[in-house]
């Protein structure tokens, strides 16, 4: 089956110079400072679909934005970088015309008890043994966070211990799966709703990953899941199952040695490390037998990760991802100044890494050649304005790209718009592997593409 | 286990051991330290205030 894969990015927002503007409000003048094309979701909505495809929205008191669906892990970093770029130009707009610095953070926690959201939907299959993936899944997470952690200075959800640790989320999972993503979360999120044919198609919801600000982290984090859920789906996965995950999220979060024992499902213990190694392998070969977007390239990545970690641990990695990059700048100042844990020093160095735009440390560490680049600017920049060409995305970002005032309403599996005589044209996007740019007509009249779109079977 | 794994191993063992250690780290420290001069001057002079100020309400 084809890869199908979009993230959602809750930005953490501050303007320190307007304490009277509360978080909602403040993240409702980012969406609305939005720079690129977009449309209400439907009439009066705050909620806007972008001529991208994605999503740009308010949600909790965050600015929240959705990436169109992707099919490679390449596509989904360069459409999740183009948000970046569409939040941080939007709240550099509302700081202008505020007169005070609003601020917009790629993290996901506040480090004083508040988290929120980094998600990851991958399409499965509808016949895929679900009981098989709340089995396999939080041991696939857990030990992810080796290569997916953004790394936070801090111990327990209001950072009560002072310490550093590899995950910004791990601290906020009390279960091993459940349905709600603002309490009692789970490693395994049971929400289905697949946005396509249900009878065909589950979204997995992923909320246990951190949001990072490497590309590269980002690319391999995103990569390296979907190739397991694709190995899940063949049922090729290796047998290894942590017994207690959610202890053993806190564990290899908290675990800067990398060696940590956990136990294992059926008896013996493993380190994160050792069970990451046992995926690989399956995965690799997964990959010799399946086609999967850019396996070769993935599966070099991180066997070359694991490789670094068990050798030179996290100075190893510390050009690739950003727990390790973190960490390194951390040290750095803490030999410096004899500096401790609980030092504010250190927790401005972990909020400052998140921050977008030229004051965020990640983007210092790129410009430094410490932190391995990301994709060129020009396919980020197209990203902001362009959806992805080979999946629904394209019909639902060109109509709202090239005919914005013909749109009545844009979601995920439909869309209305409004010919030039009046009429109404529903267009029902089931299959989200369908209206690609494939066959289309490029530069099409609204009307045109409208009657075309009457002609296709539901 | 693939051969294109074992070949990845065994790519960046050899990688390892072909970087001199020592010179390395004193370029890599000094680096560092420049590094981390270079983003003084970025972060707020008030560590405390900056942090204190980041308060967000609970998400997804």
């Amino acid at each position: 089956m084809p890869l199908l894969l979009g993230t959602e990015t809750e930005y953490g927002i501050a303007a320190p110079g307007r304490p009277d503007l509360d978080a909602h409000a403040l993240s409702s003048l980012v969406v609305e400072a939005c720079g690129v094309p977009a449309t209400p979701v439907v009439e009066d909505s705050r909620h806007r679909m972008l001529g991208n495809g994605g999503r740009f929205y308010v949600d909790h008191g965050h600015p929240e934005y959705c990436t169109p669906e992707t099919t490679s892990p390449t596509d989904a970093l360069v459409w999740e970088l183009a948000g970046d770029r569409i939040v941080a130009e939007a709240a550099a707009a509302v700081s202008n015309a505020l007169g005070t610095p609003v601020r917009v953070f790629r993290n996901n926690t506040d480090g004083k008890g508040q988290t929120y959201g980094y998600h990851e939907n991958y399409l499965l299959r509808r016949s895929t043994d679900w009981a098989l993936v709340e089995e396999a899944l939080p041991t696939l997470l857990v030990t992810r966070v080796l290569l997916a952690g953004a790394g936070r200075v801090g111990i327990g959800p209001a950072s009560d211990r002072p310490g550093f640790q590899l995950s910004q989320r791990a601290d906020f999972f009390e279960q091993v799966s459940g349905l709600d993503t603002t309490q009692r979360r789970g490693i395994v999120n049971t929400r289905d709703e697949p946005h396509a044919l249900p009878r065909d198609w589950r979204r997995l919801h992923v909320i246990a990953g951190d949001a990072t600000r490497s590309p590269f982290a980002t690319w391999l984090k995103l990569g390296v899941l979907g190739l397991c859920l694709a190995v899940l789906e063949a049922r090729a996965l290796p047998p290894v199952r942590l017994a207690d995950p959610v202890a053993a999220f806190r564990t290899v979060s908290r675990d800067l040695t990398l060696s940590e024992p956990l136990a294992l499902a059926g008896g013996g213990t493993g380190s994160a490390l050792h069970v990451q190694r046992l995926l690989l392998d399956a995965a690799a070969a997964y990959a010799e037998r399946t086609a999967f977007p850019e396996a070769d390239a993935l599966l070099a990545a991180w066997g070359a990760v694991l490789d670094d970690l068990a050798t030179s641990g996290p100075t190893g990695v510390a050009d690739r991802l950003d727990w390790a990059a973190k960490l390194t700048l951390l040290e750095g100042y803490r030999a410096r100044g004899g500096l401790g844990w609980d030092h504010p020093k250190l927790a401005q160095v972990d909020l400052a890494w998140a921050e977008l735009g030229e004051r965020g440390l990640a983007e210092r560490l790129q410009a430094a050649g410490r932190l391995r680049p990301g994709p060129a600017p020009g396919p980020v920049e197209a990203a902001m304005v362009t959806p992805p060409t080979d999946t629904r995305a394209h019909t639902r970002g060109t109509w709202v790209r090239e005919h914005v005032d013909h749109v009545v309403a844009a979601g995920w599996d439909s869309l209305l718009v409004r010919g030039s005589a009046g009429a109404l044209h529903p267009l029902r996007m089931p299959d989200p592997f369908r209206h690609t740019a494939a066959g289309a007509e490029p530069g099409a009249s609204a009307d045109r593409l409208a009657r075309s779109h009457d002609r296709r079977d539901p | 286990m693939s051969e294109r794994i074992q070949r990845q191993r065994g790519a960046s063992t050899q990688r390892d051991e072909a970087t001199a250690p020592l010179v390395a780290s004193h370029e890599q420290t000094a680096d560092l330290d420049a590094l981390l001069d270079e983003i003084d001057l970025v972060l707020e002079s008030d560590a405390e205030e900056y942090v204190k100020g980041f308060v967000q309400k609970g998400g997804q």
